[in-house]
């Protein structure tokens, strides 16, 4: 039915549009597989940047919040079980730096997930409780790697 | 300290020393404020007493006090001579807490975690939830007790001197010394 916005017209009026030769021939060259990788490049550092930005918020998330809800407690056991610290043991080895700085600036004691996840343990027997020592151990292994 | 531990509203209790994280509520019930205690083995993180299982359960923390002179005693009432430490455990029997009776009998001692180490009026302040899952402290299950005599022999005067450390810090502090 034709209104104001749709006026009638016949079937033969319609006829398909001459394409432009502009799509035979392209207007620009194509940017070459060096200008390609340089731009993958670029595309990807860029989602590692978020990803890692990301990884890092979510990770102080859950830092302050087993920090917050344990700092009474006593037990490694007990302090382990909590939710927060059982999700940053979820975060795999990319939070690794992340707890090393975090022990570093805060005293924060990541020492049970760092050997978890590292499958590593610089702490000698007979430092085992002393804080200072401990602390001193994870910092100086975490630089010997360039992870600190 | 009280949004922690909700029955100590109303209650005299007092700080007893500034925020440590170097040592914690089992080491300050063995006397030792320098080093945390807890039997963690794999991997080790904690001083535990040589010899005795690494195990969380009432029975290894007592013979880990053992090894300091305690026995076991039936009353948590102060009886001149003597000095008591309790155990906090779960429904399961998994220690959560200890707390150490003041010299005088004028209360208990307990250091939460990292939090500052506090002198409260009874046990039964501290107490919470005792489900395994729970993050409190569950209740007293078992009280341990040794003479003053074995108190000196095993470093009671250990306690003393950090008192007294302490004080001078809350002196200088009110002094503008430190």
């Amino acid at each position: 039915m034709a209104s104001p916005y749709c006026p009638q017209i016949r079937i033969s009026d319609w006829s398909e549009p001459e394409p432009s030769s502009d799509w035979r021939t392209p207007s620009r060259k194509n940017p070459g597989p060096a200008k390609l990788a340089l731009i993958d490049e670029a595309v990807a550092k860029a989602f590692m940047l978020v990803r890692h930005s990301a990884l890092e918020q979510r990770f102080h998330e859950q830092a302050e919040r087993w920090q917050r809800e344990t700092r009474h407690l006593s037990s490694p056991t007990q302090k382990i079980m909590h939710p927060s610290y059982q999700a940053v043991l979820g975060m795999g080895t990319d939070v690794v730096p992340l707890m090393l700085r975090d022990l570093a600036q805060n005293r924060t004691e990541w020492f049970w997930a760092l050997s978890y996840i590292t499958k590593e343990n610089p702490i000698k027997r007979e430092d085992a409780g002393k804080m200072d020592k401990m602390l001193i151990a994870w910092v100086n292994w975490g630089k010997e790697r360039g992870l600190l | 300290m009280e949004s922690t531990f909700p029955l100590l509203a109303g209650k005299k209790w007092l700080l007893k020393s500034p925020y440590d994280d170097t040592y914690q509520c089992i080491a300050w019930a063995a006397g030792y404020n320098s080093v945390h205690w807890w039997p963690a083995d794999n991997p080790p993180e904690c001083y535990w007493p040589e010899g005795v299982p690494f195990d969380d359960t009432v029975e290894c923390f007592v013979q880990a006090f053992e090894t300091l002179g305690y026995r076991r005693s039936r009353s948590a009432g102060f009886r001149f001579g003597h000095q008591k430490v309790a155990i906090y455990a779960t429904t399961t029997g998994i220690v959560r807490h200890m707390a150490r009776q003041h010299f005088l009998g004028l209360g208990w001692l307990s250091k939460p975690g990292k939090l500052e180490d506090m002198l409260h009026p009874d046990l039964e302040c501290i107490e919470g939830d005792p489900s395994p899952t729970s993050f409190e402290y569950g209740t007293v299950t078992q009280i341990l007790e040794r003479s003053w005599w074995t108190a000196a022999r095993y470093g009671l005067f250990r306690c003393w001197w950090a008192n007294f450390r302490f004080w001078l810090f809350r002196i200088k502090e009110m002094l503008g010394l430190t």
